[in-house]
């Protein structure tokens, strides 16, 4: 199903999403779509939501290396990078 | 009285830039305790819901958030009384954000740096480039003088993809 957005503060259109979610998670209820983070115990929604990222700590030292991972992971290909699905 | 003409904004992370797992809220505290000025609050404001949380954790006057809504612009907006599957707040797809986002950015009179349009759609759609890989890829190519189109053509696919998923 695709939905045509044009006004994202219609509640009536977050609605149509929410169901949406649900049908195509198998009739499983939206809330079961929403998993846990084992670090640092933050719910993770499903990935076709926009949603908050955190930066796991990595070291209590300053690495620099890993910091310049850390500020550019976004722009690395993706054969570089540690992001996993 | 007027409006105070002094206040603080703390943001109590790791010592990293850009800043590591969570912030401290206790050392929030602390400082509210201990001056007479307005102090905002700023860290681990991940979902809507955090907000309330962090004021009655830390005791300050106000939140504020920098990264968290880079992530998800609509991070301060609740989500419709019956719609609160997710959190409190609005979740919306970050597709139709991004294509937003294109949408003022070409709406706009002055240019905005390829870098900073690069920069806001990764972060928004950071969930779903973390599988489309081969859209991360084009993303993360796109050059020249007026870029803006070919972010669109990349955002409009990753729409597809999710509306089809």
């Amino acid at each position: 199903m695709c939905v045509e957005v044009n006004t994202l503060w219609e509640p009536q259109l977050i609605g149509i999403l929410l169901q949406r979610d649900m049908e195509e998670a198998g009739g499983v209820p939206t809330e079961q779509l929403i998993t846990v983070d084992a670090t640092l115990g933050i719910k993770i929604l499903p990935h076709w939501l926009a949603q908050p990222y955190w930066r796991p700590v990595t070291s209590r030292t300053w690495d620099f290396s890993q910091l310049m991972l850390d500020l550019f992971d976004d722009i690395l290909p993706a054969s570089q990078s540690k992001v996993t699905a | 009285m007027g409006p105070p003409d002094t206040s603080v904004t703390l943001l109590c992370s790791l010592p990293f830039n850009p800043p590591q797992g969570l912030a401290d809220w206790d050392k929030i505290k602390a400082v509210k305790e201990a001056v007479s000025v307005p102090v905002f609050a700023n860290g681990n404001i991940l979902y809507h819901s955090d907000i309330d949380r962090c004021l009655k954790a830390t005791g300050a006057d106000a939140v504020m958030s920098a990264e968290g809504s880079l992530y998800n612009p609509t991070l301060f907006a609740p989500s419709p009384p019956d719609l609160t599957a997710y959190d409190s707040g609005l979740h919306l797809p970050h597709a139709d954000l991004a294509l937003e986002y294109l949408r003022i950015v070409k709406g706009l009179k002055t240019k905005t740096s390829l870098s900073a349009i690069k920069g806001h759609l990764f972060k928004l759609m950071r969930p779903g480039l973390a599988r489309e890989l081969d859209l991360r890829d084009r993303l993360g190519k796109i050059k020249g003088d007026d870029p803006v189109d070919e972010y669109l053509e990349v955002v409009e696919e990753m729409k597809r993809r999710m509306d089809v998923r």
